[in-house]
């Protein structure tokens, strides 16, 4: 059985009504203020690099844990992921979140593939770099994706690391 | 931290199954991005690293999205969260929030 697909059309639309919702028309994103909107706790903690993140759900308590020994930008990815799975996926009262990042999918485990992981990615991403506030900066900055300094920048400017800003333009560019 | 070389594998092999799942040859996907044939085999072959317009390029004659091909995005199964409960970093801070064991 193949795994479904992920819905990057009702990602956008989630994320779309939550940046409306948070009256959100600058970067970079309030993600902590969008949480604590949607009535999560944010719990910062030291997992000891062995988790990014715990999304916990009991009852009308929600609760965001976050590694805060992971860098700035790293926790900020972290709440957006958690928000992801938050508004997409019900059900699992504890949800745990490991090297949600930068781990490759083999080609032999891609049948496995964990289509909620991938779907709190893109909400992530979508949620930290909204596809029009960026498109307006790469158009205002003419974005040369050969510079990295350029890239940097507006990672900055987001408070995303320059992979997470990386991958965000060859998203939106690609499509 | 990305393990740059597998990366290009991985990106690699991406791009040659979608487009033989398409049928099409790669004389088709070169031309469609402006590259030579033997480049394209050392794209698939992640022995050459893809320039950003060139993958734009071969996404669309494929008909994918960039983002779709990218290897990046992750992947947990879902087995594992069961074993992710029982970490003890995991299962103390589910203990203090909640005040009860994770299952």
């Amino acid at each position: 059985m193949s795994p479904r697909r992920p819905r990057y059309a009702k990602i956008r639309r989630e994320v779309q009504a939550l940046l409306d919702k948070a009256n959100v028309n600058a970067s970079p994103v309030p993600v902590e203020a969008i949480a604590t909107m949607l009535g999560a706790r944010i719990v910062k903690s030291d997992f000891n690099n062995e988790v990014s993140g715990i999304l916990i759900r009991k009852g009308a308590d929600i609760v965001i844990g976050v590694a805060k020994e992971q860098s700035k930008t790293r926790q900020r990815f972290t709440i957006a992921h958690e928000i992801g799975h938050l508004i997409l996926h019900e059900g699992e009262e504890v949800h745990v979140d490991k090297d949600f990042r930068v781990k490759l999918r083999s080609q032999i485990s891609s049948a496995a593939i964990d289509v909620d992981e991938i779907e709190a990615n893109a909400f992530a991403a979508a949620l930290l770099m909204p596809e029009a506030l960026l498109m307006k900066d790469i158009k205002k900055l003419a974005i040369d994706f050969d510079d990295a300094s350029q890239i940097d920048n507006l990672a900055k400017r987001y408070n995303v690391s320059g992979q997470a800003m990386t991958f965000r333009l060859l998203n939106l560019v690609g499509e | 931290m990305i393990d740059r070389n597998q990366f290009y594998i991985e990106l690699g092999a991406r791009l040659r199954n979608k487009r033989e799942a398409l049928g099409l040859k790669q004389s088709d996907i070169a031309e469609a991005a402006g590259i030579s044939r033997t480049s394209l085999t050392n794209i698939e072959c992640g022995r050459q690293r893809i320039l950003v317009d060139q993958l734009s390029l071969i996404c669309h004659r494929l008909g994918v999205s960039a983002a779709e091909i990218m290897p990046a995005e992750v992947v947990m199964p879902k087995t594992v969260q069961s074993k992710l409960a029982k970490i003890p970093v995991v299962a103390s801070f589910v203990k203090s929030v909640t005040g009860e064991p994770a299952q």
